[in-house]
């Protein structure tokens, strides 16, 4: 099968499209947080990049293998499968996940009477025939839609001008210190952090030297983005941002302008489905490539129907409710997200710098 | 081999005409003749019991059909229904409405809630919490409190007037021209709600009845504590109040100088609110107003529009302006309650020492000190030079 390449411009904005898929579903970070989620968002940046920094390491040390290869090179072939294994389940649980996350919002807020298989089912075969399309495909939709989300997110900033207050952001670093640590954990493993499954694509880089800076810029992008909207949906809600389970929404309800320029909320829905839609296509596309690669297989295009009815099965039966959604927001996803994006890549990074320090440049075949 | 191609060939067919299946519309479709657009609510205690009375003034888009209706009136063609019923709660009730009208109520073209005088008394917090759960509610409604019941505002469906519910909301913007009526979003409520030491301030609705007409007047507001309603301002008040938020948007002030009368068309109005502990514990508020504003019309024969007499006339509509917000200032805190929302302005100076002082802000609010800083301009006089008088010999 041909390696599908991807240059390193589409790579970047690819990884700030996943950031700003992430940034317009907070509610777990605002319920913690509360008016100082904006803070805790620049706090979450510099934590997630010395983990950066080590997956950029990663990557230059097996210029053009992912990640799965690197785990069979570095633990040998017993551990380093079942390291992937481990990934392969991860990159799967963040698929369903999203796809619940993306359902609760659709299934909530537009469409409430639909059953909420039927949303799934026809989400999921649309993310199919992307995935069967490709990297090339997603990654050049990734970057075309970068720019909509930006557009979309400044014209309401905008539209919402004479509702933002900026007395709205104090009281200012009032809340107790361990509200912070949390909020911090939490961005900065979803969705700093998530960006992990970039390393499945160092492979497919066209120049794999430029992995670093494309990252760290992907980030800054989807950072930039996190942070104008939290900025927004704070000033605007102030006190009521922490009840509202969806602060996006309702801060871009409250446009009105003019008396005509209302319900705006329309083309926010458009643009998270948009967005939505590129999150879990990557995600998707991650989990069918590493069992592809995991087991040898000549391609990954038959696997693609099987493990889409898995995600529709499993996002549709992973929280009982919206309720339990939110606990794991606030409480547990932080921890779950940290095993897989910091212990584990540390124990490779750890086992590659001991056990090929000094055999930087060769090339290794599997 | 030829048949396996023809085989994917008929998959791929079935496979997007199942598609085209789903863009036939979606399931939550609901056509204009199935929806009852709710464009007012009314929130009233019942009678006998602590029951909720509900009505929702509904505009029934299908001219023909089944009708039901209580009152009829058509302006514009357009049938208002006021749906009244009561029960312990608001959404078993609304949902209710359906043993007895065809259609389900439908809630985004919601205008306005409005809540009688005896209801908002007793607290409506519990009875929002519907309207902020809900997905079609939206939080733009406005707020307003009756003098009497809500339904009676409903029920008064004057002559000149198409969609009551619909026209009071745009009453309530033509409000800025005289700015002597507060205004409540929900979402501004609902903030004020959350927090333990904002009074929210909602606009004050009746029915007047003349020659046997009847109309509305929105003037004034109703203050509320907490979630209860528990005094009124009139305009005059609410004007000071205003004058202190910073939501004057045009006006008229009428003052006096040289014994002859004259008003003052406010332009535009800035304020500024600053708090200042002392060291005794007490608060001092220095407000801040600049103001603009034009001369509009004047009586006698003495001409304003002279740097010197618009000098005067400033000096009068200063005072006038701090008269007004002295007597807002006097009613809030006989009613003990922040309708200047002066603890925001207190949390953001002093943070620290407001997580000291905040349990006892309803003592503390009654003994703050205001100090005034009014400035009036007046930049135009109108088309004419000098009053309609002979000239003095």
């Amino acid at each position: 099968m041909q390696k599908e390449q991807i240059s390193s411009s589409l790579f970047l904005f690819s990884i700030g499209c996943l950031i700003q898929a992430s940034s317009s579903l907070t509610s777990f970070l605002t319920s913690v947080t509360k008016q100082d989620s904006w803070v805790v968002v620049i706090f979450g940046f510099l934590v997630s990049l010395p983990m950066i920094w080590m997956y950029t390491a990663l990557a230059a040390k097996f210029p053009g293998k992912s990640l799965i290869e690197i785990n069979d090179i570095v633990l040998g072939k017993v551990f380093g499968k079942i390291f992937s294994v481990f990934y392969i389940f991860f990159f799967f649980s963040l698929c369903f996940l999203n796809v619940n996350l993306f359902g609760g919002f659709v299934g909530g807020s537009l469409l409430p009477d639909t059953p909420i298989l039927s949303i799934y089912l026809l989400f999921v075969l649309v993310c199919t025939w992307a995935v069967v399309g490709g990297i090339e495909v997603i990654a050049r939709y990734g970057a075309l839609f970068v720019f909509l989300a930006f557009a979309t997110v400044f014209l309401n900033i905008v539209l919402s001008w004479k509702d933002i207050k900026l007395i709205n952001l104090k009281p200012s670093f009032t809340l107790p210190f361990i509200k912070y640590v949390q909020g911090t954990h939490i961005t900065a493993a979803l969705p700093f952090c998530d960006t992990v499954v970039f390393l499945m694509f160092s492979s497919n880089l066209k120049n794999p030297r430029d992995f670093g800076k494309a990252f760290f810029g992907g980030l800054c992008i989807g950072g930039a983005t996190l942070l104008i909207v939290l900025l927004r949906n704070i000033a605007v809600l102030g006190s009521i941002v922490n009840i509202e389970s969806n602060p996006n929404y309702e801060a871009i309800r409250l446009i009105n302008v003019w008396g005509f320029i209302t319900r705006m909320e329309s083309i926010y829905g458009i643009m998270l489905i948009i967005l939505f839609f590129f999150k879990i296509s990557i995600l998707f596309y991650v989990t069918v490539k590493a069992i592809e690669e995991l087991f040898h297989l000549h391609s990954y295009r038959i696997l693609v129907p099987s493990v889409g009815a898995l995600i529709i099965s499993f996002s549709m039966i992973v929280f009982s409710s919206s309720a339990e959604d939110a606990y794991w927001g606030e409480n547990v996803v932080a921890f779950y997200s940290t095993f897989f994006e910091v212990v584990l890549p540390s124990i490779t990074f750890i086992a590659a710098i001991t056990r090929f320090r000094n055999r930087e440049n060769r090339q290794f075949k599997t | 081999m030829c048949f396996l191609i023809r085989v994917r060939k008929f998959t791929k067919i079935f496979v997007l005409c199942i598609f085209l299946l789903s863009l036939s519309g979606c399931w939550n479709a609901r056509e204009l003749n199935a929806l009852n657009v709710v464009i007012g609510m009314g929130l009233d205690s019942a009678e006998n019991s602590n029951d909720i009375e509900v009505t929702a003034q509904v505009v029934n888009l299908s001219k023909s059909g089944s009708k039901k209706s209580k009152s009829e009136k058509g302006g514009g063609g357009m049938d208002i229904v006021n749906l009244t019923d009561s029960g312990p709660d608001i959404f078993p009730i609304i949902r209710g409405y359906t043993h007895e009208v065809n259609r389900k109520l439908y809630f985004p073209h919601n205008q306005i809630i409005v809540f009688g005088k005896d209801f908002a008394s007793k607290g409506v917090r519990d009875s929002l919490d519907f309207f902020l759960r809900d997905h079609e509610t939206r939080l733009t409604v406005n707020v307003l409190v009756a003098k009497g019941k809500a339904k009676s505002i409903f029920e008064a469906e004057p002559e000149y007037l198409s969609l009551p519910a619909a026209d009071i909301e745009q009453i309530l913007e033509m409000q800025n021209a005289t700015s002597e009526t507060a205004t409540l979003r929900l979402f501004d409520f609902m903030s004020c709600l959350t927090s333990k030491t904002c009074s929210a301030v909602a606009p004050l609705i009746e029915v007047l009845e003349e020659g046997g007409k009847k109309h509305y007047k929105i003037a004034g507001g109703a203050v509320f504590k907490e979630d209860k309603a528990v005094g009124e301002l009139d305009k005059t008040q609410t004007r000071g109040m205003l004058w202190v938020t910073g939501k004057i948007k045009s006006g008229l002030l009428r003052v006096n100088a040289k014994d002859q009368n004259a008003t003052l068309e406010i332009i535009s109005a800035k304020s500024k609110v600053e708090p200042k502990i002392n060291e005794d514990g007490t608060i001092v508020f220095k407000i801040k107003i600049a103001e603009k504003s034009s001369l509009g019309s004047q009586e006698g024969s003495e001409n304003f529009a002279t740097p010197e007499n618009l000098h005067l006339l400033e000096i009068a509509g200063e005072e006038k302006i701090q008269e007004e917000i002295q007597s807002a200032v006097d009613k809030a805190m006989e009613l003990d309650a922040d309708i200047f929302h002066f603890s925001q302005s207190v949390q953001s100076k002093y943070p620290r020492k407001w997580e000291n002082i905040k349990k006892d802000w309803d003592q503390l609010f009654k003994t703050i000190q205001i100090e005034y800083d009014i400035d009036v301009k007046i930049n135009k006089t109108g088309n004419i030079a000098k009053p309609n008088y002979p000239e003095e010999e």
